[in-house]
């Protein structure tokens, strides 16, 4: 398990626990359920690299305690 | 953060209010209570929240939250986690297992220790496990093992299920031997027994019934004689020609398929098949490639005229061959009379037929051919000549030319005197015999009367010419010996008056005119002459004693003559006319020096005029502008246009002459100096004008000098020295000419 801060710099931040291999749609589901925006419109960065949805979260080297750029499409 | 935080709880719970109102009103004011509760319980729990002061907080028990839960809404699972530590909003593990489980994802893998997840989770830091490094070639090893453990199951079942096919030296092998064999055979013998007896006793039983003969109808064949006759109407695929008479070929009827329609059988043979494709092939090789340059009508054997098709090189290729093909007629039979006709005609028609066309041009080669080169040198053929030799008698007996050879050979010369240049002639007359006597003798070669004849005529004629001429030379030759010792008695040496030639005077007056020659006035003919003449002694005695004296040696004369030096010194350097002898010696020192200029006269211009145009000018050269000439001309015209009659013949030769201020002629380009400075008011510079004061004043004494001497009289002042010191020469360096070892000398 894994704990994730997620900040669109508007407001909201959010810590979300997650296993190491949850896809980003799941953490996004996860967002979404904490923060109540559709989780169809998130979208998770890192610097200039999108995360895809299918690609699990350990697979993107994501480790406990990072920070992702939240941003809404 | 506190207080915009607390706003934002503030409005989350009004709405909050708002919707559980519509729910169930009944609940409404405990689930307030609850709700607070619960926010603050798990505040507490979480030991981030402020403290909070103006809200009450009631507790409220969790299985309160559960029967809340279900219809899962995003704004209260947000709620939910409000205000959580870290600035973010933060689920526990539990709610986010219940939220993962109503996504439908798996529980959240909390390992034994809070942090460490069981497999996939990130180790923490401070538990290190030692993971064995993994052993290539181990692995390698397995792998191999495995394979050929594979490689070996997958034989074994394959062998398996070969096992059971029987193969070809299996099956052989199966009954075996010598025995199988001969039990075999044996029964096929004794099932051929059988069936033989079989077809016996149906035989026996069909007599029986007396069906034999109706049967033996049914399967006979029907056999009909294949005769000649229904050879008619079959068509032979080759040219009648190609069969020869009395000669069997073997036809075939031809491949065809099944499916095709056409009905007809040909007759082929193959042999024949084959020859056609060897002629057609050597026909391709034969044939010219299809160029027509001039695009000429082409005529077929026939002589008629082929129409052109487009292309027609082409049509074999496109339509097949035409194939020959003649049918057999009535009684299998093909008369093949028509057929000769038709070439008999064929070839009447060929004889018949003339060519319009004109040979085609050729180049002219450069070099003879066989034939024109055998036509040039053709050989005459020489015919066998008989000789007969032919005498003297033969030539002479005609009595035109009676020629007494006596009177020639002793000729009217005897008066006169013994010339020693007559001997010759006289040796050549006496040659003359003995060559008659050779021609006499030529043999004539004779072939025929006329060959004999001409050649007798023409000896004779010869003869006769000959004869001719030695009869009148000795009369020239008498006259010409005559002239010329009356010349040699003439010519002995007297002095002659009129006339004397001899070598010097001819080369001299070759030479033309020499310009000293004769200028000096010293040179005179008599004296000249003597010389030559003294000369002319000389060389007659030398030669005489050549002729006496056959050795080498030559006497040499010493010329005891005295050089005259005087005289050539005066040839050299001329004494200057004198002036006071008269105007003519002025007038010929005055050439000398180049005052006066010896010209030609040349042609006046005035012989000329009446040969020119009268009225010529430059304008009439001009046609192209009549018009313009004639209003020049016009405007000319305004004044006199009548001739000038009193003065007809008047043309007044106008010369320009200049002259400066001392009297001197001045040439165009002084004059115009002089003009141009009389009309600006100002001459050249001071330096100029003594520069041109100089050459003039040179120019001055250049003429007045003596055109012997240089201007200081160098040269008389010499000869004066001479003079004095009585000597041939001059010392010209040294001291007063003393050191005459040093001294060079001036030979005159």
């Amino acid at each position: 398990m894994l704990e994730i801060t997620c900040n669109d710099r508007l407001g909201k931040k959010v810590r979300v626990k997650c296993n190491i291999d949850d896809t980003i749609g799941d953490l996004k589901k996860l967002i979404s359920a904490q923060t109540g925006t559709r989780s169809d419109k998130i979208v998770l960065k890192k610097w200039y690299t999108i995360f895809k949805d299918h690609i699990t979260v350990g697979d993107y080297e994501i480790h406990d305690g990072m920070n992702l750029e939240l941003y809404y499409q | 953060m506190g207080t915009s935080k607390k706003h934002k709880e503030r409005d989350r719970e009004h709405k909050r209010k708002h919707k559980h109102r519509d729910r169930s009103r009944s609940r409404s004011r405990s689930k307030e209570r609850s709700d607070k509760h619960r926010r603050r319980e798990r505040r507490q729990r979480q030991e981030t929240a402020p403290v909070e002061d103006d809200i009450e907080y009631i507790g409220t028990t969790p299985a309160e939250e559960n029967i809340r839960e279900p219809p899962i809404d995003r704004r209260e699972v947000a709620n939910v986690g409000a205000a959580s530590s870290g600035g973010g909003e933060s689920l526990s593990v539990e709610e986010t297992n219940r939220l993962r489980a109503k996504l439908g994802l798996k529980p959240l893998d909390v390992g034994g220790s809070s942090g460490a997840g069981n497999d996939g989770a990130p180790v923490s830091k401070d538990e290190d496990v030692h993971a064995p490094a993994v052993n290539w070639a181990e692995q390698k090893k397995t792998e191999s093992l495995r394979e050929k453990m594979a490689v070996m199951r997958e034989k074994r079942l394959i062998n398996q299920k070969l096992g059971k096919v029987k193969t070809l030296g299996d099956s052989d092998s199966d009954d075996d031997g010598v025995l199988g064999w001969v039990k075999k055979s044996r029964k096929l013998e004794k099932e051929k027994q059988l069936a033989a007896k079989r077809a016996k006793l149906l035989e026996e039983m069909d007599e029986e019934f007396g069906i034999a003969d109706l049967v033996e109808d049914e399967f006979k064949p029907t056999k009909k004689n294949y005769t000649s006759k229904d050879l008619k109407g079959l068509k032979v695929k080759h040219e009648a020609n190609r069969f020869k008479e009395g000669k069997t070929v073997i036809l075939t009827l031809q491949d065809k398929g099944i499916l095709d329609e056409e009905d007809a059988d040909e007759l082929i043979n193959v042999n024949m098949l084959d020859d056609e494709v060897v002629d057609r092939n050597l026909e391709n090789k034969k044939k010219k490639p299809d160029y027509k340059p001039y695009d000429e009508p082409e005529y077929d054997e026939y002589g008629v005229f082929k129409p052109k098709t487009i292309l027609e090189k082409y049509d074999e290729e496109i339509d097949g061959k035409k194939a020959e093909s003649f049918e057999i007629g009535g009684g299998g039979k093909y008369d093949g009379l028509h057929e000769k006709q038709m070439s008999k005609i064929r070839a009447e028609l060929k004889k018949q037929e003339q060519s319009l066309s004109l040979s085609a041009p050729q180049l002219a080669s450069e070099y003879y051919t066989h034939d024109e080169m055998d036509a040039k040198f053709k050989k005459v053929k020489k015919k066998v000549r008989k000789i007969r030799k032919l005498k003297a008698d033969d030539l002479l007996p005609l009595p035109d030319d009676e020629l007494n050879i006596d009177a020639f050979q002793t000729p009217n010369l005897s008066g006169t005197n013994h010339i020693p240049g007559l001997t010759l002639v006289k040796q050549v007359m006496e040659v003359d015999p003995q060559e008659e006597d050779d021609l006499s003798g030529v043999q004539v070669e004779d072939d025929g009367a006329d060959e004999l004849h001409s050649a007798l005529t023409k000896a004779r004629k010869l003869k006769i010419k000959k004869e001719r001429d030695n009869r009148v030379v000795p009369e020239k030759v008498a006259e010409m010996v005559q002239k010329s010792t009356v010349k040699k008695e003439k010519s002995p040496n007297k002095p002659d008056s009129n006339i004397i030639l001899n070598s010097t005077s001819e080369f001299c007056r070759n030479l033309g005119e020499i310009p000293t020659y004769g200028l000096a006035g010293n040179r005179e003919e008599e004296r000249d002459e003597i010389m030559d003449m003294e000369l002319e002694i000389m060389e007659q005695k030398r030669r005489q004693e050549e002729e006496d004296n056959p050795s080498g040696w030559n006497e040499v004369d010493i010329d005891d003559q005295p050089v005259d030096i005087m005289g050539e010194e005066s040839a050299v350097l001329e004494e200057e006319p004198i002036v006071s002898e008269g105007v003519g010696a002025a007038l010929q020192l005055a050439m000398k020096k180049g005052y006066l200029e010896k010209e030609m006269i040349k042609p006046t211009t005035s012989k000329r005029v009446d040969l020119e145009a009268k009225n010529y000018s430059i304008e009439d050269k001009r046609y192209d502008d009549l018009d313009e000439k004639f209003r020049k001309r016009d405007r000319y015209a305004g004044g006199v246009v009548s001739d000038f009659k009193d003065k007809d013949g008047y043309k007044p030769n106008v010369k320009l002459e200049y002259v400066d201020e001392k009297g001197r002629d001045l040439d165009p380009k002084e004059a115009f100096r002089q003009l141009s400075h009389r009309f600006h008011g100002k001459g050249s510079g001071k330096k100029k004008t003594e520069k041109r004061n100089k050459k003039l004043e040179e120019e001055q004494l250049m003429k007045q000098m003596s055109s012997t001497d240089t201007p200081l009289n160098t040269l008389s002042m010499l000869q004066d020295k001479q003079k004095t010191e009585k000597s041939p020469f001059i010392i010209l360096s040294g001291s007063k000419g003393l050191t005459a070892g040093h001294s060079i000398m001036k030979s005159r």
